[in-house]
């Protein structure tokens, strides 16, 4: 593993990585304020790439960068609606349910959407039409395509606007107070119903968001999919219930993946047969050995029981 | 029950037990000591570390400092179900029952303990297997009868309403055998009638039967009634132990119960 | 001893008491169950296959039930513990040329080891996290079959030979399945009014309670695990000489979800749910299989949109049921019992 490796794994990985925290992040928002661990999110990322891609690609004779931005609107829209609509159609009347009941409608969703994509796109890998000049830039002397930077400073800004919405807009703090203490914040006043919805809509965009980005750069296909379960595995690192942890969770991910994932996959052996495509796996073996040695993460919070 | 009184005196010794969660002490220093077919009262306010105590009995909490010993045996390491394989049986303070399951079930899980089958004998059951739930199926059966819950035998126990679900977390507790049982606030919520009830089931058990017993309730007047001895505690410590009449006047204890903010709530809350 | 209603009719003993079918009614059900399931080959005819899917996928729900539905624990690999029976089963008759006989249990027994394994960690990794740790184990196992035996491909499995007979027809394989089923079935039903099965439903239910009252948790939890999973085995053996290729497609997540789908459709906790559950979720699918391609060619207009209808009424079936009738199939029948143990009052 020559020094080189690594600092090209490093750059490269931060920048994949903002895009799983910003994943994650939608994730860790939904799981804080509804206790709701969503299956189905990989395929709200998958929505977004393809929502995207098929709108900027309907609204070709429009200059490009224009066109990127309606269908980037368009998409945000949709997508906020889809999550108020699960919310409302799906979650509400499952209020107080089992987990168990609870995680497996989240993978029927998943199955729903997928299969309605599967039906309209038909699963084959699509790519935005030309918005990012296809150049190489060097940051930290390291070759990137230009389309990766632009990704990682979106999603390193997405990420800053989103801190601060929980911080300072009362929304944001309302979400926060549910998040803590549901009862409480709900005999405080906060609506716990709309407090869901906002999440479920929150999730769904920021999802979105990171489809557009990953699709960007790598164009859509099924296998995006995979994503919504990395960015599991970076909020399982960083800790189920910790937003910045899911921000460092995603980090780690993508530059674990890039360096150790991307070396194993080029030059450890099992049995004599070569470890290819070792990298998408680095995160599962991640969710493992993190709930081995720490189950609630690097940030989360220890769950004593009381009798 | 089955397992009689063990002939040592002291079934139950706990020495100078400490225990810690993160900076708070829930108990401290704490000793006590139960002779056998004795029933002893622990009372104290709300957080004093009354089933905290409880939990380090039967090895739910391991404390920090502390030795305990059950008839005569080393149990502070144990795990909790090495501590219930010795028959200390217990029941919760917000009942801890199986609720998806009925109420015979949850009954003959207490027998668990005594159980022996083998996973084949279980899956094949004809023979070993199905005599041997038959054989404890009848012990079941005479702890329903004991408890005059007939009636219920099938009902799932989620269902059924509080008073019914604390006696059958009782008879769970019974279905072990135990040589010491440890009740939680078992009158907690109830009705007068099913207060009688309670406590009538636990002087026959401790009459009848010699079952040594740990008891936490709020209700004084049972507690004055029952016990042979209590042990008052406030914030983990124990603040006075002896005889119900002279625990009833001991200024500490009037002190911890009316002298401060969480005394008073607790009272008011306890009515 | 009443010929259908249970009301007014006295058990006089507590083995009749503990019987599982306690009304002759229901015992002439089922043994007519049993006798349609006996003449199956003649009363569906080529149809059959149809029979010898659900056996195979009924046995290893009736595993998923052990650790879902008794004792609680999510698990979303339980193909993978399929996989492992299967390959166990390939390694055994194609690699070391050993028979059948000595491969269906020593599928049996490596998924229970493996399933030891995996279970160990759900002391301490609950609910949500486990579901996730599995989740994890299914997509390793995946990998590896990809990257060790099969590729992308698949890798063919002898034809079977039960000690010198070889099961070479969808009726003799029926034969072969319905025992092993019916076999699995009583065993596991049996399990669940004993110590084992107690001791599971306490952990499922309250765990904490259960340690105070003598369960080792870590013993029934890694036990619930292992059983599972070596039910999955057998399941995965069967498939594998049935099938007479695996691959990493027949193990894959969306057949772990698969799994969980036939739970909950046929109910979680209940005896008769996997079956009902593998019943209805195989014959769907292979309804589906069959009508897709029929769709698509009449309504050339859905075209492709055909691919994905089986995914899509899968998920909208799963929501609906959870939504309205959590219970699953089996406790519509419970409802239907009750209805005839109660004829003819309402209530």
């Amino acid at each position: 593993m020559t020094p080189q490796f690594v600092l090209e794994g490093t750059v490269v990985g931060l920048a994949v990585g903002s895009i799983y925290a910003l994943i994650a992040v939608g994730f860790a928002v939904l799981y804080k304020s509804t206790k709701i661990l969503n299956l189905a999110h990989g395929e709200l990322v998958l929505f977004g790439g393809y929502l995207a891609i098929a709108l900027t690609t309907a609204a070709g004779h429009l200059p490009a960068p224009l066109a990127f931005g309606l269908g980037v609107a368009g998409t945000l829209v949709a997508a906020a609606a889809l999550g108020f609509g699960v919310e409302r159609a799906v979650m509400r009347p499952l209020f107080g349910q089992p987990l168990l009941s609870v995680i497996i409608v989240t993978l029927a969703l998943g199955y729903v959407i997928r299969g309605v994509m599967v039906g309209i796109w038909s699963g084959e890998t699509r790519t935005f039409p030309l918005v990012v000049p296809p150049v190489v830039v060097r940051v930290a002397s390291v070759p990137v395509p230009l389309v990766g930077v632009w990704s990682a400073a979106a999603a390193a800004a997405l990420l800053v606007l989103f801190s601060l919405f929980f911080r300072y807009t009362r929304w944001g703090v309302a979400m926060r107070a549910a998040a803590n203490e549901q009862l409480t914040a709900s005999a405080l006043g906060v609506s716990l119903r709309r407090v869901f919805a906002y999440a479920w809509a929150f999730a769904a965009i920021a999802g979105a968001v990171g489809g557009i980005l990953l699709g960007l750069w790598l164009g859509v296909n099924f296998a995006l999919a995979a994503v919504g379960l990395k960015a599991l595995a970076a909020l399982i690192l960083g800790g189920l219930d910790s937003i910045p942890g899911a921000i460092v969770g995603g980090l780690v991910v993508g530059v674990l993946e890039t360096i150790v994932g991307g070396y194993i996959d080029a030059h450890v052996r099992l049995f004599g047969h070569p470890l290819h495509g070792f990298k998408e796996v680095t995160a599962y073996l991640v969710i493992l050995l993190v709930l081995m040695v720490r189950p609630y993460g690097l940030f989360g919070t220890e769950h004593i029981e009381r009798l | 029950m089955g397992a009689g009184v063990p002939l040592v005196d002291v079934v139950l010794d706990v020495r100078h037990v400490t225990l810690r969660f993160a900076g708070l002490v829930a108990v401290s220093d704490l000793s006590l000591s139960v002779r056998a077919g004795e029933l002893l009262g622990i009372i104290g306010p709300n957080g004093a570390g009354k089933t905290s105590v409880l939990n380090c009995i039967n090895g739910f909490y391991r404390p920090q400092a502390g030795r305990i010993r059950f008839l005569d045996r080393d149990v502070t390491r144990l795990l909790p179900h090495t501590r219930a394989a010795l028959c200390i049986a217990r029941t919760f303070q917000n009942i801890a029952l199986y609720p998806h399951m009925t109420v015979l079930q949850n009954i003959l899980s207490g027998r668990l303990v005594h159980m022996r089958s083998s996973l084949m004998g279980c899956g094949v059951y004809w023979g070993f297997g199905q005599r041997e739930v038959l054989r404890h199926r009848e012990r079941v059966e005479e702890i329903v009868d004991f408890l005059e819950i007939e009636a219920y035998r099938d009902a799932r126990v989620g269902e059924l309403p509080y008073g019914i679900q604390k006696k059958v977390e009782l008879g769970r507790a019974l279905a072990m055998e135990p040589r010491l049982l440890l009740l939680d606030e078992p009158m907690a919520g109830m009705t007068v009638d099913e207060k009688l009830d309670m406590a009538r089931y636990i002087l026959e058990l401790r009459e009848v039967r010699g079952l040594p017993m740990v008891l936490i309730e709020h209700d004084m007047g049972v507690v004055m009634d029952l016990c042979d001895r209590i042990l008052a505690m406030d914030y983990g410590r124990k603040i006075a132990e002896g005889p119900p009449e002279e625990i009833q006047n001991h200024p500490d204890v009037i002190r911890a119960y009316l002298g401060e903010e969480h005394g008073l709530a607790e009272e008011v809350a306890g009515r | 001893m009443a010929y259908a209603r249970p009301c007014g009719d006295f058990k006089t003993s507590y083995a009749q008491d503990m019987a599982l079918l306690d009304v002759r009614l229901y015992r002439a059900g089922f043994l007519l169950l049993l006798a349609g399931l006996l003449a199956a080959p003649w009363l569906l005819g080529r149809w059959l296959f149809l029979l010898n899917d659900i056996a195979i996928f009924a046995i290893g729900a009736t595993g998923l039930s052990l650790v879902m539905g008794f004792a609680g624990q999510i698990s979303l690999g339980h193909a993978a513990f399929m996989a492992v029976g299967a390959y166990t089963s390939w390694f055994v008759t194609s690699e070391l040329r050993w028979p059948f006989v000595v491969a269906l249990p020593a599928s049996a027994l490596v998924a229970f080891a493996v399933g030891a394994v995996v279970g160990l960690p759900s002391l301490r990794i609950k609910g949500l996290y486990l579901a996730i740790a599995t989740l994890a184990f299914q997509f390793l196992v995946e990998y590896l079959i990809v990257q060790t035996v099969s590729g992308m491909g698949g890798t063919p499995v002898p034809p079977m030979d039960l000690l010198g007979v070889p099961v070479d027809t969808e009726v003799r394989f029926y034969y072969l399945a319905l025992a092993v089923w019916v076999g699995g079935a009583v065993f596991a039903t049996n399990l669940t009014r004993t110590r084992v099965g107690l001791a599971l439903m306490a952990v499922r239910d309250r765990d904490y309670a259960a340690q105070v009252l003598g369960v080792n948790l870590l013993y029934y939890k890694t036990l619930a695990f292992a059983l599972g999973a070596a039910y999955a085995g057998v399941a995965g053996s069967l498939f594998a000489h049935y099938n007479r290729v695996i691959g990493a497609e027949h193990f894959s997540l969306a057949q772990s979800i698969d799994y969980v789908a036939m739970l909950v459709i046929g109910g979680l906790g209940s005896v008769w749910g996997p079956h009902l559950g593998a019943a209805f979720v195989r014959t769907l699918t292979q309804a589906l299989k069959i009508a897709a391609p029929l769709l698509a060619a009449s309504v050339p207009m859905l075209g492709r949109a055909t691919t994905s209808v089986r995914e899509v009424v899968f998920g909208a079936i799963l929501i609906a049921l959870l939504i309205w009738e959590p219970g699953g199939l089996a406790t519509l029948l419970r409802k239907l019992k009750r209805y005839v143990d109660l004829w003819p009052f309402p209530h």
